[in-house]
C-alpha cells in the first residue's frame, strides 16, 4: 500500500478487525497548515560589507577552518590581488565591523589572511577568466589602486599597459610603508601575479613628463590612480634649511636604499601615518625621536597600533606643540621652535581644534626635522575636462570620471586614503571599464555588485563566479549582532600575534609582526560566527520537529525543505545560530 | 495422571499444561494459590515462563495484555476488587482482540469485606468483550483453562474462567491431569499474527475515528456470535482427546420436562441431587447448566427452554435494581419466542451464604405453588 | 551523527502542533535506539501524534496503552521479548508528565522496583496537554492552566521524578532537555547499556499549552535550563548525581517572561520562585558534591 496514499475502507468487509497500522502517515500533506515558510537565506556579513577591498572574509575564514588555504587564498585573489599586503598593512575595518567583536572579542581576519597569503606557495597561478578580447587599457600609476585595476582588467581578458613614473610599482606601499611593516619581498611577489597575468608595467614613464596625456588616447579606455605624493609644507620661517626634510621623501629615499644622514636628534612635525613611520624608521636609523602634533593623543590621526609600537620603541612625543619656526646655524638645521596648544571647540570632523597658547615658545634642539602633515595630489597632467574639486578627481562610486572612458580611483579621486579603499576602489573602475568597455551600463549591476548596503564593490558578484552554496548572496541584508543566536557560542580567546622584540628593533628593518601560527589561526577560524552563511551545522536539521529538512545529498551543499510537510513553526529560523535562514508570507 | 488438587491448584496445573510464557498477577483471597503454587512451578523451571509479580491487578492486566501484543501466551487470575481494578484494561483486551485467558475466582465485591463466593463481580464485567465461561467442580476448572486457550486463539478474543470461592477454589478434589504431550498434540501452539515485530513495525490500538470505530466493534460481536460454535467444537474436541466433553450448556431431563431449574458454576452440584430427588418424586423437572455466559448461547438455552411451563433461574449475583443476571438474560434471550416459559427468578446465596439441596428445593417448590413470580427479583434465604 | 530524514524512525505527517518539543523527543530518542525498539504509548498527545488508525508515524512498532499503564505494558513486551529471545530488542515506555507524574506513577513504580530492563522516557510538557492543558503534578508553581486560572494559580512546587525514581534505586536516571539533543541521544545510548530500570525526563516545551510562539519552542526551553528551572542530570544507581551542563544562572524571570502561562506573576511571586529555584539547584549541587562519599554496596 502506498505510504503517500490515504487508504479508504468501502465497505464493512474491508475494515480490518484489529486497530493495526497499515501505513505511514506520510500521505498526510502537513503543509497545509502552515501560513508562513521558512527560507534558506544566506546573508551579508557585516565583515564583508566592512572590507573596503571587497574580501569575501566569511567565506576565506571557513575555507580557512577547514584547512583549505589554497581555496581560501584563491578566494581572496578573486577580490583583491594583494592578501599579503592587506594581511600587514590594512587597518582593519573588517574587524571593527565583525559581530565578534561585540561578543568577546573580533575575528583575527587580518591575520588570518595574512596567514593564508603567506601560506600558499608563490607559484600557485592566478588563471585569467576570459579570453582576449582585444581591448586595451592604460593604467596610470602603479600604486594599489592602479594594479588592482590592472590585475581584474588582465582577469577579464583585457590588454593592460601600465605608466609608473617611478623605476619600480607599488606606489606607497613600496616606498612610503617602510619594510619593517611590508618587506619588499613580499610586494614583489604579489606583484608578479599580476605581471605573470600579462600585464605591462610601465616604469619610469611619467605622464606629463616622460609621455603626455594624449598618447593614452590610443587605449580603449584609461584608468589614473597617481596617488597624493605632495608633501605639505607648513609654512614656517627657514623651512627649506638644509636637514628640513618631507616625511615622504625621507621614507623613499630609505626605501631606495640611499643613504639618509639624520644625526642624533630627529624630530618629526605631524600625527598621520607618514608621521609615525617617519619617526620609527628614523628610530632604526639611531636616531633619536620626538613626534611634535598639535592636538593631543586622542585626536591623532594615525592607526592607533602605530602610535603605540612607535611609542614602546621609544620614539617620543610632544603633544599638543605647533612648530613656529625653524631654528638655523647658517643654511642648517640646529632646531625648531615649538609653540603649545590647547584643544579648543570641535572642527567640522569633530576633532578639538588646536588653539595657539600665545608666549608659550620654546626651543627644541634638533639635527634633523621631518615635515610629515599630509599629502596633497598632482592633477596637474589631467586635461581639463576632467572634474576636480579641493584637489580630487570627481568620480562616481565606479571611478567614472567626467570625461568618458577616463576613470580614476586611490588616493587621487576618493577621501579615504588607505590601502583596502585603494584596492576597492580599483576593483570598482575595473567592473566600470569592463562594461564600458562591452558597451553595458554600470548601473543596471550596481546593486548587484555591491556588497551588503555600503559595502565595496564584489568582482565575484559581477562574474557570478560560482561559490555554489552561496549563490543568493545578493541580498542587501547585514547580518547585525542581534541576528546572531548567541546560545550558540562562547566566549574564546581571540589569538594574538608575536611581534619583534624591542630589542631587536634597533639598527635594522625586519618584519615586527610575525603573524600566527597555523594553531592560532584554527582557533581564531573556529571563533568566526558565520554571519548568514549556512554552514550546515545542522540545527535546523536536527530540531525540525516535522522531518521537513533534508539534506540535499551526500556530496552537495545545503538542505531542501520539504514543504508537503513543513508546517511553518519557525524552529529552524529562530535556532540558526547564524541568521542564514529567514521566514517569509506563503 | 490423577491428583488431589484445590480448585486453584487444578487452574495453576491447567496453565503449566497450555504452556503459558507470561504469567503477571497480583495476589487476592481467594486466589492467592493459583499463583503461588505458579511462582513454584516457574520457580523450579517445570514452566519456563515469565512471572511478573507486579504491583496490582490493573498492572497485571496491564502486562498480559502487552505481552499478548507481543506474541505469547499470557495468564492472569484475580477476584472480586482485583477484576474490578482491571476493568478499564479488560475493555483493552477485547479491543485488541487478544487471546488471553483469566481465572477469576468468583467472590464477593465489598463494602463490606467479603472474601466469599459471589458472581457479581465477574457479571459485572459482562459488557467488556471478554467470553465469560462459569465451571462447577475442579475437573471442569483444569479443562476450562485448557479449552479457554484453545477458544481464545481461534477468536482472537479474551476468555474468563469464573469458578466460586472456597467452594471450589479451597476444596479438594480428585482431578485428572491430561499427559503434558496430549495436551500439546491437542492445543495448537500459539502462533499469532499481527503482533509487535520490529521487522514488520506496526502501530496497535491507536486512534480510531467514527468512520470505522463501528464497523470494528461489529466485528467484536461477530467474533462473540461466532464464538459459540467454537466453543462447542472445543468441548468436542477434548472429548475426543480427553475423554470428557463440555458444551455452551448442560441438561438433565430436560427433554419431558414442564420445570427447568437453571444454575451456574458449583450451584448446579447441589441442584442436580434436587432434581434427582424431585424426578424420584415424579415431579417432571429438569435441569440446565449455564457453562457459557459471554457469548450468550441464546439458541441452545431457548432450545432447551421453548415451550416449558416455568423456568426457575438461580443467581448467587445480582444486577442492582433488577435482579439476578442469568435470570435476566435468559428472559432476555427468549422474550420473543411465542412458547417463552414463565420465568421466575430466585436470588440466594450472596456472599458466600451456602445453597443447600434444601434451599434449591425451596425455590423449586415455591415456583411450582406460585403461576407466576410475585416480582422480578424474588428472594430466598433472607432471615424472615 | 548525520542521518537522513528518510532514514529516521519517525515520519513526516505525524499531527503533533507547530513546534512541539514532544515530537522532537521521540525523534532524538529513536535515532539513539535504532529500528530495534518497540515503543508503548499511554494515553497523552503522542497518543494522537502518532497518527489515526490505519497509520503511524513512527517505523518502529507501537503499542498504544491505556493511560495509567507505561511501566506495566512495557514490562509485559520486556517479558514477553525475552521469553521468545529478543533480549537485544529495547523497550521504550513513552509518556506524558501525567501518565509518569499522576496516574502512571504506580506502574512505573513498580517497573522500576522490579528493575525491569526498559527504558522510560518521559516527556515532560509540564500539563495534560491532550486534553487541554489541564495542571498535573508536573505543572511548574504558580504557573496558569485551564483548571489553575491565574486568579488561582499551581499552587506547590512541581513533583520532583528523579529523586522518587532515584529512590527506587533505578540504575541509571538523567533529565534532558530538547535544546540539547546530542546530550539527549548521548543519554539514550548510555541507557541502552545499562540493564534495568532507565528512566529519562526530558523537558518538552508545547506553544499552545505555555501559551509561547512556536519559534520559541527551543529557546524558551534553553531558558529553562539556564535559569536552573530544569538543570540537566545524571543520577546513577540512585546515589551518585552528576550535572551535564552549566548553566548560565540567569534569572529565573527571564524564562518566565518568555511564556503566556507565567503572565499574571507580580515580582513578589517572581522572588518566590527564583527563592526555590536557588535552594533547589543548592540542594542539587550538595547531592553531586557527596559523590565523592558514595560507597558501593557490599555485594
Ligand atoms: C607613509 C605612508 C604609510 C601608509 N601606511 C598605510 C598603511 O599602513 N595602511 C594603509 O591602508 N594605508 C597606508 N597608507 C595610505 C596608502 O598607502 C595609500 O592610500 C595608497 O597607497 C593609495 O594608493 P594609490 O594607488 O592611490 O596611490 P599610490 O600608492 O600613491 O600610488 C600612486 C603611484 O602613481 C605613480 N605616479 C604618480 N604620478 C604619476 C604620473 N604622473 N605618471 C605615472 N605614474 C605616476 C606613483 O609613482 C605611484 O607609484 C600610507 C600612506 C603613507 C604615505
Ligand atoms: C484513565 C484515563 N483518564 C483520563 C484520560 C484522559 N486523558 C488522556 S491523555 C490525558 C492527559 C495526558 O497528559 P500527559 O501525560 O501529560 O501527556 P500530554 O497530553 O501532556 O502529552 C488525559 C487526562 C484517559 N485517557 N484515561
Ligand atoms: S564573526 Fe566571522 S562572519 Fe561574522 S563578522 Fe566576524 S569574521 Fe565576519
Ligand atoms: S542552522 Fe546551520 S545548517 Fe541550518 S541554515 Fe543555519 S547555519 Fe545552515
Ligand atoms: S499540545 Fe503540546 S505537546 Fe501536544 S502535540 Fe501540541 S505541542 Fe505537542
Ligand atoms: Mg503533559
Amino acid at each position: 500500500m502506498s505510504d503517500h496514499k490515504p487508504i479508504v475502507y468501502k465497505n464493512c468487509e474491508d475494515v480490518p478487525a484489529v486497530v493495526m497500522s497499515e501505513a505511514s502517515m506520510l500521505w498526510n500533506k502537513t503543509g497545509a497548515w502552515r501560513y508562513i515558510k521558512p527560507k534558506y537565506c544566506d546573508k551579508v556579513p557585516p565583515c564583508n560589507q566592512g572590507c573596503p577591498a571587497g574580501n569575501d572574509v566569511e567565506n576565506f575564514v571557513r575555507l580557512a577552518e577547514e584547512k583549505k588555504y589554497k581555496e581560501a587564498w584563491l578566494s581572496i585573489k578573486e577580490e583583491n590581488p594583494f592578501p599579503r599586503v592587506c594581511g600587514r598593512v590594512c587597518y582593519y575595518p573588517c574587524e571593527t565591523a565583525c559581530n565578534r567583536g561585540q561578543f568577546d572579542r573580533a575575528v583575527s581576519i587580518n591575520a588570518l589572511e595574512r596567514f593564508i597569503g603567506d601560506y600558499v606557495s608563490t607559484d600557485t597561478k592566478i588563471e585569467r577568466l576570459q579570453n582576449d578580447s582585444g581591448k586595451k587599457v592604460a593604467v596610470v600609476g602603479s600604486g594599489p589602486a592602479g594594479l588592482t585595476t590592472a590585475y581584474h582588467l588582465a582577469r577579464l581578458g583585457h590588454g593592460v599597459h601600465v605608466y609608473e613614473a617611478d623605476e619600480k610599482p607599488g606606489g606607497v606601499l613600496r616606498y612610503g610603508i617602510p619594510e619593517y611593516r611590508l618587506p619588499k619581498k613580499v610586494l614583489d611577489e604579489e606583484i608578479q601575479d599580476i605581471i605573470n597575468l600579462g600585464v605591462t608595467i610601465d616604469c619610469n614613464k611619467k605622464v606629463g613628463e616622460t609621455i603626455q596625456w594624449e598618447a593614452l588616447l590610443d587605449f580603449d579606455a584609461v584608468f589614473v590612480a597617481t596617488g597624493a605624493h605632495k608633501s605639505r609644507n607648513v609654512g614656517i620661517e627657514n623651512e627649506e634649511a638644509q636637514g628640513v626634510m618631507p616625511g615622504l621623501g625621507f621614507l623613499k629615499k630609505v626605501a631606495q636604499g640611499k643613504k639618509v644622514h639624520l644625526g642624533p636628534r630627529t624630530v618629526v612635525v605631524g600625527g598621520g601615518n607618514t608621521a609615525i613611520d617617519a619617526a620609527r624608521t628614523a628610530m632604526r636609523l639611531g636616531s633619536q625621536v620626538t613626534i611634535h602634533y598639535y592636538r593631543s593623543r586622542n585626536e591623532i590621526p594615525a592607526f592607533k597600533e602605530e602610535v603605540d609600537e612607535a611609542q614602546k620603541e621609544g620614539v617620543h612625543f610632544d603633544m599638543l606643540s605647533e612648530p613656529v619656526r625653524v631654528l638655523v646655524d647658517g643654511d642648517k638645521a640646529t632646531g625648531i621652535e615649538m609653540r603649545r596648544t590647547r584643544l579648543g571647540d570641535p572642527d567640522e570632523s569633530g576633532r578639538r581644534r588646536p588653539v595657539s597658547v600665545e608666549g608659550s615658545e620654546y626651543s627644541v634642539d634638533a639635527t634633523t626635522i621631518i615635515i610629515a602633515i599630509g599629502e596633497d595630489t598632482d592633477l596637474e597632467y589631467l586635461p581639463s575636462e576632467i572634474q576636480e574639486e579641493r584637489g580630487r578627481v570627481i568620480v562616481d562610486a565606479f571611478g567614472a570620471t567626467s570625461r568618458p572612458g577616463v576613470f580614476a580611483g586611490g588616493d587621487m579621486a576618493i577621501a579615504n586614503h588607505n590601502v583596502a579603499y585603494a584596492i576597492g576602489s580599483g576593483k570598482a573602475a575595473a567592473i566600470a571599464i569592463d562594461a564600458y568597455l562591452k558597451g553595458s551600463h554600470v548601473s543596471d549591476i550596481v546593486a548587484q555588485t555591491t556588497i551588503g548596503e555600503y559595502g565595496a564593490m564584489s568582482m565575484s558578484h559581477y562574474i557570478e563566479a560560482g561559490r555554489a552554496h552561496a549563490k543568493n548572496r545578493y541580498t542587501k541584508s547585514v547580518v547585525s549582532y542581534n541576528d546572531i543566536n548567541l546560545n550558540y557560542f562562547e566566549e574564546q580567546e581571540r589569538s594574538k600575534q608575536t611581534k619583534l622584540e624591542l630589542s631587536e628593533r634597533h639598527q635594522n628593518f625586519k618584519e615586527v609582526h610575525q603573524g600566527l601560527s597555523e594553531d592560532q589561526i584554527q582557533n581564531d577560524a573556529q571563533r568566526c560566527f558565520h554571519c548568514g552563511v549556512c554552514t550546515m551545522c545542522d540545527t535546523c536539521y536536527i530540531y525540525c520537529p516535522d522531518i521537513a529538512i533534508e539534506h540535499k545529498g551526500d556530496a552537495a551543499w545545503g538542505y531542501d525543505i520539504n514543504f508537503d510537510y513543513c508546517k511553518g513553526c519557525g524552529i529552524c529560523v529562530h535556532e540558526c545560530p547564524r541568521n542564514a535562514m529567514m521566514m517569509e508570507d506563503e | 495422571m490423577k491428583k488431589v488438587l484445590m480448585g486453584n491448584h487444578a487452574a495453576s496445573w491447567a496453565v503449566k499444561l497450555a504452556d503459558v510464557k507470561m504469567i503477571a498477577a497480583y495476589p487476592i483471597t481467594p486466589q492467592t494459590q493459583i499463583v503461588e503454587e505458579l511462582s513454584e512451578m516457574c520457580g523450579s523451571g517445570e514452566l519456563k515462563a515469565k512471572f511478573l509479580k507486579v504491583e496490582s491487578e490493573h498492572s497485571a492486566m496491564a502486562s498480559c495484555i502487552a505481552a499478548s501484543s507481543a506474541g505469547v501466551r499470557a495468564f492472569t487470575a484475580t477476584s472480586a476488587n482485583g477484576l474490578a481494578l482491571m476493568h478499564e484494561l479488560l475493555h483493552w483486551a477485547s479491543g485488541a482482540r487478544l487471546p488471553l485467558v483469566m481465572v477469576n475466582v468468583n467472590r464477593a465485591m465489598a463494602p463490606g469485606w467479603n472474601i466469599w463466593a459471589d458472581q457479581s463481580d465477574s457479571l459485572s464485567q459482562r459488557d467488556t468483550g471478554w467470553l465469560q465461561l462459569y465451571v462447577e467442580d475442579n475437573q471442569e476448572v483444569l479443562d476450562t483453562v485448557l479449552q479457554a486457550y484453545y477458544i481464545a486463539e481461534k477468536v482472537n478474543l479474551p476468555v474468563m474462567v469464573c469458578y466460586d470461592a472456597f467452594f471450589l477454589s479451597h476444596t479438594y478434589e480428585a482431578v485428572d491431569i491430561p499427559e503434558k504431550q496430549a495436551v500439546q498434540d491437542w492445543l495448537p501452539p500459539h502462533a499469532r499474527e499481527n503482533i509487535l515485530n520490529t521487522k514488520d513495525p506496526r502501530a496497535f490500538n491507536g486512534l480510531v475515528m467514527p468512520d470505522v470505530y463501528m464497523e470494528m466493534r461489529y466485528k467484536l460481536q461477530q467474533a462473540h456470535e461466532e464464538a459459540v460454535a467454537v466453543v462447542k467444537e472445543a468441548g468436542e474436541s477434548f472429548a475426543k482427546a480427553f475423554d470428557r466433553s463440555y458444551s455452551t450448556i448442560e441438561t438433565v431431563y430436560c427433554d419431558d420436562a414442564e420445570t427447568v431449574l437453571v444454575t451456574s458454576s458449583s450451584t448446579t452440584s447441589p441442584a442436580r441431587l434436587v432434581v434427582e430427588a424431585l424426578r424420584e418424586k415424579g415431579m417432571k423437572i429438569g435441569l440446565m447448566k449455564v457453562r457459557l455466559f459471554r457469548p450468550f448461547p441464546v439458541d441452545d438455552i431457548c432450545q432447551v427452554l421453548s415451550g416449558k411451563k416455568k423456568v426457575v433461574v438461580i443467581d448467587r449475583n445480582i444486577s442492582f435494581g433488577k435482579g439476578g443476571i442469568f435470570a435476566d438474560e435468559i428472559r432476555g434471550a427468549i422474550a420473543n419466542d411465542p412458547q417463552a416459559p414463565i420465568i421466575f427468578g430466585y436470588i440466594t446465596g450472596l456472599g458466600g451464604r451456602d445453597i443447600t439441596p434444601e434451599l434449591v428445593e425451596d425455590i423449586v417448590m415455591e415456583a411450582e405453588k406460585n403461576e407466576r413470580p410475585e416480582r422480578l427479583a424474588l428472594w430466598k434465604g433472607l432471615k424472615s | 551523527m548525520r542521518m537522513k530524514a528518510s532514514e529516521e524512525l519517525i515520519t513526516s505527517g505525524h499531527l503533533a502542533c507547530q513546534g512541539c518539543g514532544g515530537t522532537m523527543v521521540m525523534r532524538h530518542a529513536l535515532r539513539a535506539l535504532g529500528d530495534n525498539t518497540v515503543v508503548v504509548i499511554p494515553a497523552c498527545c503522542w497518543t494522537i501524534i502518532a497518527g489515526q488508525f490505519p497509520y503511524s508515524s513512527l517505523r518502529v512498532p507501537i503499542l498504544h496503552t491505556a493511560f495509567e499503564t507505561a511501566g506495566a505494558a512495557a514490562s509485559g513486551v520486556r517479558a514477553a521479548l525475552d521469553i521468545q529471545g529478543k533480549e537485544d530488542t529495547n523497550v521504550l515506555a513513552f509518556a506524558g508528565d501525567g501518565g509518569t507524574f499522576d496516574i502512571g506513577l504506580q506502574s512505573l513504580s513498580g517497573a522500576a522496583e522490579r528493575n525491569e530492563d526498559i527504558i522510560y522516557i518521559c516527556y515532560d510538557n509540564e500539563a495534560y496537554m491532550n486534553t487541554g492543558i489541564q495542571r498535573s503534578s508536573a505543572t511548574p508553581e504558580m504557573a496558569w492552566t485551564t483548571t489553575t486560572p491565574s486568579t488561582r494559580p499551581k499552587s506547590g512546587p512541581k513533583k520532583n521524578m528523579i529523586q522518587i525514581l532515584a529512590a527506587h534505586k533505578a540504575p541509571y536516571c538523567a533529565t534532558a532537555n530538547v535544546a540539547w539533543p546530542e546530550d539527549l541521544t548521548n543519554k539514550v545510548k548510555k541507557a541502552m547499556t545499562i540493564r534495568g530500570t532507565k528512566f529519562i525526563h526530558v523537558l518538552s516545551p508545547c506553544p499552545p499549552g505555555w501559551k509561547i510562539s512556536s519559534e520559541y519552542s527551543i529557546e524558551v526551553a534553553r531558558l529553562a535550563t539556564h535559569c536552573n528551572v530544569f538543570p540537566i542530570y545524571e543520577v546513577y544507581d540512585g546515589e551518585r548525581y552528576h550535572i551535564n551542563i552549566q548553566p548560565k544562572n540567569i534569572p529565573v524571570t527571564e524564562y518566565l517572561k518568555a511564556q503566556g502561562r507565567f503572565r499574571h506573576l507580580t515580582d513578589e511571586e517572581i522572588e518566590h520562585i527564583q527563592k526555590r529555584v536557588d535552594y533547589e539547584w543548592k540542594i542539587l549541587l550538595q547531592r553531586e558534591m557527596t559523590d565523592s562519599y558514595h560507597m558501593n554496596m557490599p555485594a
